[in-house]
């Protein structure tokens, strides 16, 4: 039974940067359904943190989302769009409902507080009154989950490994129970056997507390283990959206039969692997054509002419796919 | 380290005043031969033995003399005051570490409260405001500020005492009206010396702050859900405060610096205050006496900044 | 190759149209300048200073702009007599700062190994010390009779931060491309500094010169100030001294003027000085700017 958890629609969220208006995510729509893993991909610049940012209502200024919806259906309640709510409001779904996990690069824990104080301070920023032997309790059980030791709590940021402080948030982002996890590059920045360790112990959790998971990046090979349905995203528009598997095998999208061919497996021959030409767009100065337009190799040998109106709605393709590009059948269908 | 620098500022000091012009010993044994109507020789003497300093003793063995007095505690006699040095110094070192610390202590707070509220709140006019008091109180020196609150509240309009630690008609001792008095008197020095800092704390916290705002540990607390409140306090002050703990020794070595001015306007008998005085009548221990306690104290608070970083920075508690 | 050794005044320009550029070092620029202008022009156009008695004491009126002292002097001529002593005595004590402060940070930084460690343990001693109450002392040893010594005594212990600061420019510096080319072309030592270091630092040294000359300012005048320094002429802190002690600015409007005067003025040179150093800071490092 799919029932949707979170619907996004026509999301749009604005830049204003020297007198130039950038639009970083550009009425995007889509929804989430509760218990799958969804991927988003897409080069550095496309959008996809930005999108994840718009929904949890944490753009930072210069930025801000000036239109769209995100519908939240909380298990046996109203659906409620996040975007009506106030700050208070919104806070109050923040880490209750939807956590998000960030780059473990990033300095994420507060160097000055041990952790065991950071959930600490996030149970009792939504519930003053829990008791610290039962969020320490959880805590150590979370820990352990993500292979932890119970030291760790004790520990500061400083003291621990990348991979370590990985952990931490993820087991940080579950304290309080939440429904849907957003997930911003787990795992780039770890060594490929980490990186494995984390996307195992995500899908073990996803599985024992049935989570939504909502990821992230721009490595795709990574995707092809643990996503169940993929968003491709290209300079803040998304492009395609659908089953990962019919995604990987029947492309309907130019951008992303370039992905598919880029990436290296192990099995493979690396000389066949190509690269998807050009530069990534720029978002100050985009052509008034189809986003893609300048490095699509249909456009270049002239079989589409890339116009920008056909490229404003998406086209259903196959079973549960839909793509932006309206030529893909002339184009893509084998 | 920080007994090398003791030593050193201790040696060079003790080096350049006995070398000042003129001859302690023969003046003090010219008065003491007039007006105790002693013979030349016997009046050098009892000079040389006053003053501690014996200028036929190679300076090496004088300093070594003097060293090793210190360790015994004695600092020689005052030739001004005819009293132990090491009384005057323990007597003046209170009233200057009294003004000293409140002053420092008001405006580290203050300007630490209000470099992160400057920092939050992003008004123009608070940083506008922050940058004219920075420009006129920090180019004015403090004792002309001094000077200034003199004539305002002292003369003009009488409000508060101008000169002295305490009135002269109450009785020292742990009794209200003692600590009343020395209180009203600590009032203009300490406002002397916060005008003309507190703008350095603030600036110093505002930098700080803005640059704690904009790390990933404010923007994933906030992801959290955590209040403003915790992040102002828990996230952006405890990081922003860290790195100004290390200036507050600094501080207080600078404000000991000054502290012969704005002590000599007030008549606070402080340690700047017997310093002046020392130099102005050519009263060498005094003088080096007042000096000593001046890098004792400075050294110290220097030793103790570092031990208060190390213990609040969580990455060098671990040793 | 070539080109790295032709850059080197490229930095020397840039840091003057830096200046320009900056609103705050511009204005402070042109405070000082101003000043600057005073203290060369001033005792070349004015003439002599009279005493006179009968009319000492006096509030500003339209013949004394800013009335007159206690020997019936011209305050406002007093003041621009006296700027050539006070920005000499800030020059040299700046120059001599800087001076000492740019030969310890540059042999330290270049030679590294024991030199170095030596040098910062001296340096980290005097920064140790408090600067004021030594210079106080050294007032009475080293007798002070023209601005080139007051100078010299006020620099010699304001040159402490700047040498560290100085050492770990060029610590940097050591390292990058022009300076390991300089060396493997086998160019000398003292070449090296001329002509790769110190084009480097020209701002940065610029800057604290700056921030020096306004704090030798502020001791001098405390200096004058408690009555330290036998100094003569018409220096603003002898006016300030003289204004407070003798004239007792304490009682009266008119001895007020006498006192406010000469403190306007030091107040405008050291807001000159200050806008000049923190504009030209915020100029040279971008961060700075929010």
């Amino acid at each position: 039974m799919t029932e949707p958890i979170l619907e996004v629609k026509n999301l749009t969220v604005e830049f204003k940067l020297h007198n130039r208006t950038i639009r970083a995510v550009d009425d995007v729509s889509l929804t989430v359904n509760r218990g799958e893993i969804v991927g988003i991909i897409g080069e550095s610049g496309s959008g996809k943190t930005t999108l994840v940012s718009g929904i949890l209502n944490l753009v930072q200024s210069p930025g801000r989302v000036t239109s769209g919806q995100v519908i939240y259906h909380p298990k046996g309640g109203k659906p409620v769009d996040l975007r009506t709510l106030s700050p208070e409001e919104f806070s109050r779904y923040r880490w209750t409902n939807l956590t998000s996990v960030f780059q473990a690069a990033q300095n994420v824990l507060n160097p000055t507080l041990r952790v065991k104080e950071h959930f600490l301070e996030t149970a009792w920023a939504h519930d003053p009154k829990a008791k610290e032997e039962d969020v320490l309790a959880k805590a150590r059980e979370l820990l352990s989950q993500v292979r932890l030791e119970e030291r760790v709590l004790d520990c500061y940021p400083h003291q621990l490994s990348g991979g370590m402080k990985q952990r931490t948030i993820i087991a940080l982002s579950l304290i309080l129970n939440p429904d849907i996890i957003f997930l911003d590059e787990p795992t780039t920045a770890l060594d490929v056997i980490t990186q494995w360790y984390i996307l195992e112990i995500l899908k073990r959790i996803q599985k024992d507390h049935g989570l939504t998971m909502v990821f992230c990046t721009h490595d795709v090979s990574i995707i092809g283990s643990v996503v169940d349905r993929l968003g491709v995203m290209y300079a803040g528009e998304l492009i395609e959206y659908g089953p990962v598997f019919s995604m990987f095998q029947k492309p309907t999208h130019p951008y992303t039969a370039g992905l598919m061919t880029a990436i290296p497996s192990l099995r493979d021959d690396v000389t066949k692997r190509k690269a998807i030409p050009g530069n990534p767009p720029d978002l100050a100065n985009l052509p008034d054509a189809c986003r893609f337009a300048p490095r699509c190799f249909a456009h270049a040998q002239g079989l589409c002419e890339g116009d920008r109106a056909r490229t404003r709605q998406l086209y259903p393709s196959h079973p549960e796919q839909y793509t932006r590009c309206y030529s893909w059948e002339k184009v893509l269908k084998k | 380290m920080p007994l090398v620098t003791i030593l050193f500022a201790i040696v060079a000091m003790f080096i350049v005043i006995q070398n000042m012009p003129g001859d302690p010993v023969e003046t003090l044994a010219a008065e003491i031969s007039r007006t105790e109507n002693l013979e030349m020789e016997l009046a050098y003497a009892k000079a040389k033995s006053v003053l501690n300093y014996d200028p036929d003793v190679p300076v090496v063995q004088r300093l070594i003399g003097y060293l090793g007095g210190i360790l015994r505690g004695n600092l020689g006699d005052s030739l001004a005051y005819r009293k132990p040095v090491l009384s005057l110094v323990l007597g003046a070192l209170p009233w200057t570490l009294l003004v000293l610390s409140v002053s420092l202590t008001l405006s580290f707070t203050v300007g630490v409260v209000a470099g992160l509220f400057i920092a939050w709140k992003r008004k123009r006019w608070m940083n506008a405001l922050l940058n004219l008091w920075q420009s006129i109180f920090g180019s004015v020196p403090d004792y002309i500020i001094a000077y200034l609150l003199i004539f305002l509240f002292a003369v003009t309009l009488g409000w508060l005492p101008a000169r002295g630690p305490y009135s002269a008609t109450v009785t020292p001792g742990f009794n209200l009206a003692f600590i009343g008095s020395v209180m009203r008197h600590a009032i203009l020095p300490v406002l002397a010396y916060f005008l003309t800092t507190v703008a350095n704390w603030t600036i110093g916290m505002r930098a700080n702050a803005l640059g704690s705002l904009g790390e990933d540990y404010v923007a994933y607390a906030r992801a959290r859900g955590l209040s403003q409140r915790r992040i102002l306090i828990h996230y952006v002050g405890r990081n922003s405060i860290l790195p100004m703990i290390t200036s507050l020794a600094i501080s207080f070595g600078f404000m000991f610096g000054g502290s012969p001015l704005i002590e000599n306007l007030f008549l606070y008998p402080g340690v700047g205050y017997y310093l002046n005085q020392a130099i102005a009548r050519r009263d060498y221990p005094l003088m080096q006496g007042m000096y000593f306690i001046m890098i004792v104290v400075v050294v110290l608070s220097g030793v103790l900044a570092e031990k208060l970083y190390t213990v609040l920075n969580p990455r060098l508690r671990e040793r | 190759m070539k080109n790295a050794r032709n850059g080197r005044f490229a930095g020397v320009k840039a840091f003057f149209s830096v200046i320009w550029r900056n609103p705050m070092s511009r204005m402070g620029f042109l405070i000082l300048l101003a000043f600057l202008l005073m203290a060369v022009l001033g005792p070349v156009v004015i003439p002599d200073l009279k005493s006179d008695y009968a009319h000492r004491l006096q509030p500003p009126s339209a013949q004394h702009w800013l009335g007159t002292d206690l020997a019936g002097k011209d305050t406002l001529l007093q003041l621009i007599l006296g700027s050539r002593d006070v920005l000499l005595v800030a020059a040299y004590a700046g120059l001599f700062a800087v001076l000492i402060a740019a030969a310890i940070g540059i042999v330290a930084g270049l030679q590294g190994g024991i030199v170095d460690r030596v040098l910062m343990l001296f340096t980290d001693v005097v920064l140790t010390m408090p600067s004021f109450p030594v210079t106080m002392i050294l007032s009475m040893v080293i007798r002070i009779t023209d601005p080139l010594v007051f100078g010299l005594v006020l620099g010699l212990w304001s040159w402490a931060g700047l040498a560290k600061a100085i050492r770990s420019q060029v610590l940097t510096l050591k390292h990058r491309e022009f300076i390991e080319a300089s060396r493997i072309m086998g160019i000398s030592k003292i070449n090296i500094i001329l002509y790769d270091v110190l084009p480097n630092l020209v701002s940065y040294i610029a800057v604290n010169f700056i921030s020096i000359m306004k704090g030798a300012i502020t001791s001098s005048v405390g200096l004058m100030i408690l009555g330290l320094v036998p100094f003569q002429g018409n220096h603003w802190g002898v006016m300030i001294q003289v204004a407070i002690s003798q004239t007792g600015a304490l009682m009266g409007s008119a001895s007020m003027v006498y006192f406010l005067a000469p403190v306007a003025c030091l107040m405008l040179f050291q807001l000159g000085c200050y806008f000049f150093a923190s504009g030209l800071d915020e100029a040279l490092n971008p961060r700075l700017r929010s």
